[in-house]
């Protein structure tokens, strides 16, 4: 065999698992139906992709497949997140973060300041904190996987019941 | 020697006494929205569909807005609640006693045991905790974070008292203990919860500060929510109050 069949031969070998992949090196496989629950139980800190997911499912009431970059889309579209807010999917999420979007999610108006003011992550956490959504913490505290669990199980219970009072009894 | 051998063959007969346990299979009678199980034949988590049998070993997994309803003989069945998940540990029958273990990792179940043929024999550990359940129904809870469990079984009966008010009221219905034994229902875990602001703060003033006699005008003040739970349970529904109470009698 001459030399250039062999680098033929070669250049092929190489080339084979490239084509034998469904998508391009180094995009990660989707994660679909229950599997992203078990990786947020058991992760330290959870992400802001984590509760986009969560949140848009909650909002919808049906588990959500779709990638961030259509999920985010939706909630900003839905004014849940604020699209200047820039927030990459692999950031770690903060109370106050997710107590805005729990906020706007089930569409809680909050007290008098609130009203006027406008919703901002400090009054969104202290009304959730009030309502018992979440539990104690300040702005820039970060979420860990299992306490975005129980916040998103709350926050199911108040959309149905419109209150939490079912969880402490 | 001799008293070994008399000792093993009393062991050999007490065991032969023992009523003979015989494994059996939980069936999803029920599937809502996402669930996912994985039984001990399978090596990653599979989508559950109706009629699935669960064996001992097995795992259900719930998400957002999705439920699973499972059944282990006649009168034992159980409701997975969304965002759960739990592990079967133990099904097994054994003369006319049913034993159910649950493991509650995270999230909600609701039991329900009627009375029937089979006594129940049922478990739920959560990861501090487990709760016996017999002959009730029942909701367990584990929140993932606080690694507790909270139970809620319509089993007893009790006082309810305030203490402020002097306002006393017998419940018949729900009783509530947290992992460490708390009646939340004493009101000291409750006293400052929306519960309490709900029935007390609405007419506080009207019903327990002697502004009006009787019942201030409305027909039924008991007839509130949170009295709801113990008057009718948990999964009944819930009152709705009118948003402004009629005036006080006599009111020109």
């Amino acid at each position: 065999m001459s030399g250039r069949t062999w680098a033929i031969l070669a250049a092929l070998l190489l080339a084979l698992p490239l084509l034998a992949q469904d998508k391009p090196a180094g995009e990660k496989p989707k994660e679909s139906r229950t599997a992203y629950l078990r990786r947020i139980f058991e992760k330290d800190r959870a992400s802001y992709g984590d509760a986009c997911r969560a949140v848009l499912s909650l909002i919808k009431n049906e588990h959500s497949d779709a990638d961030f970059a259509a999920i985010s889309g939706d909630l900003a579209g839905r004014g849940v997140v604020r699209a200047d807010w820039g927030v990459q999917e692999a950031s770690l999420l903060t109370k106050g973060t997710l107590a805005y979007m729990v906020c706007q999610a089930l569409e809680i108006k909050g007290g008098v300041t609130m009203r006027l003011f406008g919703i901002n992550r400090r009054y969104a956490l202290r009304e959730c904190i009030q309502r018992r959504l979440m539990t104690s913490g300040t702005v820039d505290e970060y979420v860990t996987g299992r306490e975005l669990i129980d916040v998103i199980t709350n926050a199911m219970i108040h959309k149905d019941q419109g209150h939490t009072d079912s969880q402490y009894k | 020697m001799l008293s070994v051998l008399v000792l093993t063959a009393a062991a050999g007969l007490a065991g032969s006494q023992e009523p003979k346990r015989e494994e059996f299979e939980a069936t999803l009678v029920e599937v809502k929205g996402t669930v996912d199980v994985k039984r001990p034949e399978d090596k990653d988590w599979v989508a559950a569909a109706r009629n699935m049998k669960l064996k001992k070993g097995s795992e259900i997994c719930t998400s957002v807005a999705s439920t699973a309803g499972l059944l282990f003989t006649g009168n034992i069945k159980i409701d997975v609640k969304p965002l759960t998940q739990a592990k079967v540990e133990d099904l097994a029958k054994g003369g006319n006693t049913v034993n159910v273990d649950l493991k509650l990792k995270f999230g909600s179940i609701e039991v329900d045991i009627q009375k029937g043929d089979l006594n129940s024999d049922m478990k739920v550990s959560a990861p501090n905790s487990t709760t016996s359940v017999s002959g009730s129904h029942g909701i367990v809870r584990a929140p993932a974070t606080e690694g507790g469990c909270r139970v809620t079984l319509r089993t007893t009966t009790g006082t309810w008292r305030h203490q402020a008010s002097e306002v006393e009221r017998a419940i018949f219905g729900e009783d509530v203990a947290d992992n460490h034994g708390n009646q939340l229902r004493d009101l000291r875990a409750l006293a400052d919860s929306h519960d309490f602001i709900d029935f007390f703060g609405r007419n506080r003033d009207e019903l327990y500060q002697g502004r009006f006699a009787g019942k201030a005008g409305d027909p039924d003040p008991w007839d509130v929510p949170f009295f709801d739970y113990a008057n009718n349970g948990p999964t009944a529904p819930r009152s709705k109050r009118a948003s402004t109470l009629p005036l006080p009698p006599g009111t020109p």
